[in-house]
Formats: structure tokens, sequence, C-alpha cells
């Protein structure tokens, strides 16, 4: 019980730290305006597919024709496409600054030397730091999830249920995991590198390559992407067909995903995808169904942090130059 | 202004920058992309052709129509298209950690009210770094250069027009990369602490990056990183096109985009005919080129509201 009240405390004082900080207030701003203009976008997309299929609907009845695909329907949820990228994208970006930050402040006013010298271990601080983090990261994703349900209905006209709020909660916890493997990277770099600002450069050295650059190849590799509106569909082959030829380019298949897999925000884009029914073969599609397609990336996020949080300890344990900072 | 100077101090910053291991890291990451690109074009195309082969005897099978090849038309430097991403990506990214450590290295070790105590005009400083940061980014730029023009010519797609091309292409490059530098370094000049030098370069990459091109285009921000196109065709809707024309001058990387695409002779997004026929090639450029004065500009006005017995860092 003391043992936890000394974590308790250093997360208060983590998180009393973060909310005194303007960066995070600019970052907050950042991700909420994005989700706006986010949302936006999308909703003025789907209202243009459905004019696109209603004014083809029009043109095949004027000459006495049926249409053969199905009108467009809206699913709330996909709208969410470009948010889910944003928070790939700038949650990574926050978990290195909440990293850096953190290790940042005591360096500079020598605090840590302080705190060691009551008694509280080094796992005390790693384990209160993270959920100092953690509970910050969660409710910064309360707030987004919480401007995107009042927002949907208002752009989008469209209304939620009981699993789409389940689905979003579910998105809120695990943004808030993805956020906090890139905290643990750039808290160890903090720890390690002599000059603080280069740990800064070297998490996002990290960032570019596993965000941004492994998840584009694996795109960019992916034959169906090489022709606007897919290469398969302008070759007017069935599902079954494609998988059938994509079967003749197993190694291949393999390479492009294997560099995907390299990636963890690849792990929680595909988690989120199949949630939000954004990967179209899951609308409608039960949680249930959805996890057992998807636990192995979940496994995959939750593995990259446990890595994380393990190299934080091994390393702040075995740094003899810690109270030298 | 004394060049003598400018000269000394851009000598004193590329030595302090090539003695930076992380400069190195980012480096290495973009030179390596540069290496790679070329064949990551390579075994794409050279892929699509066999799975269109596969698609046509699968399709010859069960008696059905064969469409033509989709990328017959393509263009012979359709191969090295994935550097124009590389550079929005990594390129500008780059650029933004040498402006960061050209502008903050003398903040950090304390030296600020050191130089400011000899007779150096803060025009000639700024002068100074400037010429560095253009000096180390055309070395990056050439060598990636170098890369590509050696790949195109092992995947025997290299003649003396596509190499002008190439030239061309990097060339729009070191100006596009050079305008974040330069933001960057406004940024690390001036800023309070070193973090939120580097933060701020960063939002103003991301706006860029992503943000514009999403509210512009409607294109998904990874989506925006990918040979894929919008989910929509923005042109028939008139919500979407009008957009689409107010934030295109904002929109710095789709104006670098639109022209690699053009020297390039890919694929570019559907623009709105306001756009192309409002920006021609050469508009574009000068827009890229007024990216880079209005940067230089930020850190001309920064540099000059200084105090140097304020502005070193103790971090």
């Amino acid at each position: 019980m003391i043992y936890m009240s000394k974590i308790f405390i250093i997360a208060q004082k983590e998180l009393k730290d973060i909310l005194r900080s303007k960066i995070f207030i600019y970052v907050l701003l950042l991700l909420f305006g994005l989700t706006l203009v986010s949302l936006f976008v999308s909703e003025l997309v789907f209202k243009d597919q459905v004019w696109q299929y209603n004014s083809s609907l029009e043109m095949l009845r004027s000459i006495g024709k049926m249409p053969t695909t199905a009108a467009p329907e809206l699913f709330p949820l996909n709208l969410l496409r470009g948010v889910v990228d944003y928070i790939e994208i700038i949650g990574a970006i926050l978990g290195i600054f909440l990293g850096y930050i953190s290790m940042f402040k005591e360096r500079n006013t020598k605090a840590i030397k302080l705190i060691l010298t009551r008694p509280i271990k080094k796992n005390d601080i790693i384990f209160g730091k993270i959920l100092g983090n953690f509970i910050f990261t969660l409710v910064l994703m309360i707030g987004v999830v919480l401007l995107i349900i009042l927002t949907l209905p208002l752009v989008g006209g469209a209304n939620l249920h009981f699993i789409d709020f389940v689905k979003l909660g579910i998105f809120i916890i695990l943004s808030s995991l993805y956020i906090l493997i890139f905290f643990t990277l750039s808290f160890l770099l903090s720890l390690q590198q002599k000059v603080i600002a280069n740990a800064l450069v070297i998490s996002f050295a990290v960032w570019l390559v596993f965000v941004l650059i492994l998840p584009q190849i694996g795109d960019t590799m992916d034959p169906d992407n090489q022709v606007p509106g897919g290469f398969f569909k302008s070759m007017a082959l069935t599902k079954p067909q494609e998988l059938k030829v994509m079967g003749n380019f197993k190694n291949y298949e393999t390479i492009r995903t294997g560099v995907e897999q390299i990636s963890i925000t690849k792990h929680y884009e595909r988690t989120v995808f199949a949630l939000f029914g954004i990967k179209s073969n899951y609308n409608g599609k039960t949680l249930t169904e959805i996890f057992h397609d998807k636990w192995g990336n979940v496994l995959a996020v939750l593995l990259f942090l446990l890595i994380g949080i393990w190299a934080d300890i091994i390393f702040l344990r075995k740094s003899k130059n810690f109270l030298n900072i | 202004m004394n060049l003598q100077i400018i000269k000394t101090i851009a000598k004193k910053e590329i030595k302090y920058l090539f003695r930076e291991k992380t400069f190195y890291l980012l480096l290495a990451i973009f030179i390596l992309m540069a290496s790679l690109s070329t064949y990551i074009g390579w075994a794409t195309e050279h892929t699509i052709k066999n799975v269109y082969d596969a698609a046509v005897y699968e399709l010859n099978t069960n008696q059905q129509t064969v469409p033509a090849y989709p990328l017959e038309n393509a263009s012979s430097l359709a191969i090295v298209k994935n550097m124009i991403i590389y550079v929005i990506l990594i390129g500008s990214l780059l650029a933004i950690i040498l402006g960061y450590f050209i502008g903050i290295n003398d903040r950090i070790s304390g030296t600020v009210r050191l130089i400011f105590s000899r007779p150096i005009s803060r025009i000639n400083l700024l002068l100074g770094k400037v010429l560095a940061l253009k000096t180390v980014l055309l070395f990056i730029v050439l060598s990636a250069f170098i890369i590509s023009l050696l790949s195109a010519g092992i995947f025997h797609v290299l003649s003396f027009a596509n190499g002008l091309k190439i030239s061309e292409f990097y060339l729009i490059s070191f100006i596009y990369m050079l305008g974040f530098a330069l933001l960057a370094m406004a940024f690390a000049i001036s800023m309070k602490n070193s973090a939120s030098a580097l933060l701020y370069a960063l939002f103003v990459w991301m706006i860029i990056t992503f943000a514009l091109p999403e509210l512009g285009s409607a294109l998904f921000p990874t989506g925006s990183l990918n040979p894929v196109l919008p989910p929509t065709n923005i042109l028939q809707s008139s919500t979407l096109s009008y957009i689409h024309n107010v934030t295109y001058p904002f929109s710095i990387s789709e104006h670098f985009k639109e022209i690699s695409a053009s020297i390039l002779e890919v694929n570019s997004q559907p623009i709105s005919d306001f756009v192309r026929t409002t920006y021609s090639n050469l508009l574009n450029f000068l827009v890229l080129l007024f990216w880079g004065i209005l940067n230089f500009m930020l850190a001309y006005f920064l540099f000059k509201k200084i105090k140097p017995a304020q502005n070193d860092l103790y971090e």
C-alpha cells in the first residue's frame, strides 16, 4: 500500500508538471483543430460520394437501366480515418515530448537527486512517471473522443449507437498505450544521452522510420495502390480472383507485409481501422470477430510497450551516472 | 556586410554540425532512402507487370474481357517518384534538424554573449549561419542527386534528358528544404527552450505536410504520403473544389509535389482548372522561393529582437 502511494505521489507530480507546461496546451489545440478539420473533410467527401451515386442513378434510370453498385452507406466511425492518422503521427510526437520533458525537468532542476535521498526506489520513479503520463494521455484521448461525439451528429448527422461508444472507449485505451510507447522511447534516450537535446532528435529519427517510412514503403509496394481507384478494380477482378492472382506473389507479399509488421504504427492502425470499420470488410462485425482477427496486432502494441517499460527500468537501474546528471 | 566574417562563422557552424552524431543519423536515413527509392520503384513496377500478366491469364481462363495494362504510358522516371515523398518526409525533417542545430548550438554551448562581445554585427552572424545551412543542404542534395543518377543508370532509365529532369527535381527539392531549415533556425535562435524551438517547427511542418493537403485535396494524412489518390474526386464537388482553390496557395507541399510530378512526368493528384491555369510551373516555383524568403525574413526579424545577455540556454 505504501509502495503504491509513492508511485501515486510521483504520478501526481508528473501530471501537475505536464499541465503547467504550455507546450501541451498547444499540442492539445493542434490535435483538436486537426480532428475537426478531418471530420469536416470526411463529411464533405461522404456527401460527395452520395451525390455522385444519386447522379449516376438518375442517369441510369433515364436510359432505363438499374445500378449494379450499392448506395454509399454511412458508418459514422468510418469518418474517423483522418483522426486515426493524426493520432498515429501527432500522438507519437506527443509521447516523445512527454518522455523528453519528464526527464528534462529532473535534469535541469536536479530534483532527481533530492527525490532519491528519500526512501523511494528507482522503480517507483519509473512506474510513477509512466502512470502520470498514462493518465494524462487518457484524459487527452477522452477529450478528443468527446469532441468527436459532439461533432459527429453536427457535421455528419450521424447517430452513434451503444456499440460505437464501446469502440470509442477501446480506441481511447489503445491510443493512450500507443502514445506511451513513444514516451518510454524518449524517456530512455533522455536518460542515456549526455546532451539531452540529442535525445529529442534521435527519438524523431526513430519516429520517422517507424511511423512514416516503414508504413509508406509497405503501402507504396502494394500493387493495388499503383492505379487510381485500385489496380484490381481497374482489372475488374473479383476478390477470389484477386486472392488467386496474388497467391503467385507470396514472397513479395511476405516482404511487403514484413516491412509493415516492423512498424508499431501499422499494428495500431490495423486494429483501429478494423474497430471503426474503416477497413470495409469489418463493418457490421462483432467485437469478438474483430479481436479474433486482430489479437496479434493488439498483442504487438502491448509487447512494444512492455519492451519500452522494461528497457527504461533496466537502464535506470544500471545507470551509474544517474546521480551525476 | 563583411564576407570574411560570414565565411568564418559559416565554417565554424559546419564544423560543429559534422561533429554532431545525431545529424549523421538523419543524414544516413535520407541517403539510405535516396538509395532505396529507385529500387523500391523498380521492384514495384516489375511486380505490377507480373501481377498484370497473372491477372490476364486468370481473365482469359474465365473468358472475361482483358483491360489494357494500366501503366502502359508511365514515365521512365516513374521509378524515381518515391523521392518526391522522401523529400517531403525525410528531406524537410532533416532540414528542420539542420536549421535547429545551427540556430541552437551557440545558445546551448553558452557562447552567445561571448560572440556578441566581439565586433560582429547581427546581420553578419545571421548570414554566416545561413551560408552554413545552404552549404550543408547543398551537399546533402548533391549526394542524393548523384545516388539517383547512379541508380537510374543501374535500372537503365538514364539518358541526358532524364539526367536533366532529375537535376531540376533536386534543385526544387533544395529550395523546398531550405525553407524548412530557415524556419527551424528562426525558432531555434529565439525560443525560450530547445524543445519549444523544435516543436514549433514541427507544428508548421505537420500543417504543411498533412493538414493543408487534407483540407485542400481531401487527402488523408497518411494517404498523402502514398501513391493512392484521394477517396473522391474533389473536382466534382463544388465545396471541396472551392476549398481546394482557396487553400492551394498556402499548401507549400502541394506546390512542390505539383512541380516535381510535372518534371518527372508522373501522375499528380487532381487539381482544379482554376489552379491548373493560374499556377504554372513558374508560379509554383515562385511560391516555393517566396516560402524560403519569408522564412529568411522571419529569422532576420527574430534575430534582431534577441537580447544576447539572455539568449544562452542552460539545459
